[in-house]
């Protein structure tokens, strides 16, 4: 399972003059300790691979 | 000049990267590379004047998404490959004079984030096999540049230490059923001598098997293979206990702890590794304040590493500097 819950942070990306990428993290707020949500119990661990993600 | 050559004896990939003799050694502060770029100062590698965590591709690479053709001639006997790959630097902190475990949790669970997105994001290119996540800390590890940074391997092969952990753990699990991290979970836990620290995601212990003095894994408690199958309360609880070992890492001695840290998670091929178990490791060179264990014949030549110090005294000595971490809302954990 690939778990995406990163809506605060941002990803700004530009390239240096001999062609490297550059990557910014930004972020915008930290989450409130106490209402994370976390694992339940039953998830599946199977996580996902490159056929399953379409590469 | 690089290429990746085979190593018959060993049946593993050896990468040549002549290119990396003249990489930046050790330079002052006014010069470091990793540093922002300063209006009117040292032209760094980073293009803007401040920033958070970054992350860009290594000026000396040993592994090129675009790599060269090799020079040298493969052969039946000698086979040789591009050296294609990625190899990134990871910025935790535009700080010159921090380290990780002197950033506050919140930025090492920033650093969890941006971890879990580069192994995302690479483990998807279709060259990548393995997504290697680790950092290089002290001139006694040969670190050239001081500036608080990891690095990001991206191996178009399975590297022969996570090839030996996946097989052992295929093994284990094909004799017992049992996931074999889950299995030194529970014995370590019922024993307890070897416990270093533990929160409600997350325990670090110094193995059993501890090769070097202050080894320590840290195991996820749940049975999962990548950062990207964490919840995002594990995130934050994965960066409490890096917070807790780090700075017990520096109080043991009271001095900026080197290490190796080294992240082993499922491969990025199509393959299916549902019976590995995400964890971390640490490597400190330090058997004593001021000696180091080096590394000689018998561990390089042989493989068989050997401890001067027993794994339960070294675990007791660390978890005297365990402390719970505070994070800046008030929230204390681990």
């Amino acid at each position: 399972m690939d778990q995406r819950h990163d809506e605060e942070m941002r990803v700004r990306r530009t390239t240096l003059d001999d062609g490297r990428y550059f990557i910014f993290y930004e972020f915008l707020r930290s989450e409130p300790f106490d209402n994370l949500p976390g694992p339940e119990k039953g998830e599946p661990t199977h996580s996902l691979t490159k056929k399953e993600a379409g590469v | 000049m690089s290429e990746l050559r085979w190593n018959p004896l060993l049946g593993e990939w050896v990468a040549t990267a002549t290119q990396r003799q003249e990489r930046t050694f050790l330079p002052p502060i006014d010069y470091c590379p990793l540093c922002p770029t300063r209006p009117g100062g040292f032209p760094a590698e980073v293009p803007e004047p401040d920033y958070d965590i970054a992350v860009f591709e290594n000026r000396f690479p040993s592994l090129r998404k675009d790599p060269e053709n090799p020079t040298v001639e493969s052969s039946d006997l000698y086979p040789v490959r591009p050296s294609q790959g990625v190899c990134e630097v990871v910025l935790y902190s535009p700080n010159h004079n921090s380290s990780l475990a002197q950033e506050p949790v919140e930025q090492i669970h920033k650093l969890v984030r941006v971890w879990t997105d580069r192994f995302r994001a690479l483990s998807l290119l279709d060259f990548v096999k393995y997504v290697f996540i680790f950092e290089n800390k002290g001139e006694a590890i040969g670190v050239t540049l001081h500036h608080p940074h990891g690095q990001i391997y991206a191996y178009p092969f399975i590297p022969p230490r996570i090839a030996s952990e996946l097989a052992q753990s295929a093994l284990h699990h094909k004799q017992t059923g049992r996931c074999l991290i889950c299995a030194i979970q529970s014995k370590e836990l019922t024993d307890g001598r070897r416990i270093v620290a533990e929160n409600d995601s997350f325990i670090a212990l110094l193995p059993f098997f501890a090769r070097w003095p202050y080894e320590i894994h840290i195991h996820s408690r749940r049975h999962f293979q990548a950062l990207t199958d964490m919840s995002a309360a594990e995130q934050r609880e994965l960066a409490a206990m890096l917070k807790m070992i780090l700075v017990a890492y520096d109080k043991l001695f009271a001095i900026s702890f080197p290490y190796m840290m080294v992240m082993h998670q499922r491969p990025s091929d199509d393959g299916v590794y549902d019976d590995y178990h995400f964890h971390i490791e640490f490597y400190p060179p330090l058997r004593a304040a001021n000696r180091l264990k080096y590394l000689a014949s018998s561990e390089i030549g042989a493989g068989m590493f050997i401890n001067d110090t027993l794994p339960e005294e070294k675990a007791r000595e660390l978890r005297q500097f365990i402390e719970p971490v505070a994070w800046a809302g008030g929230a204390r954990n681990g």
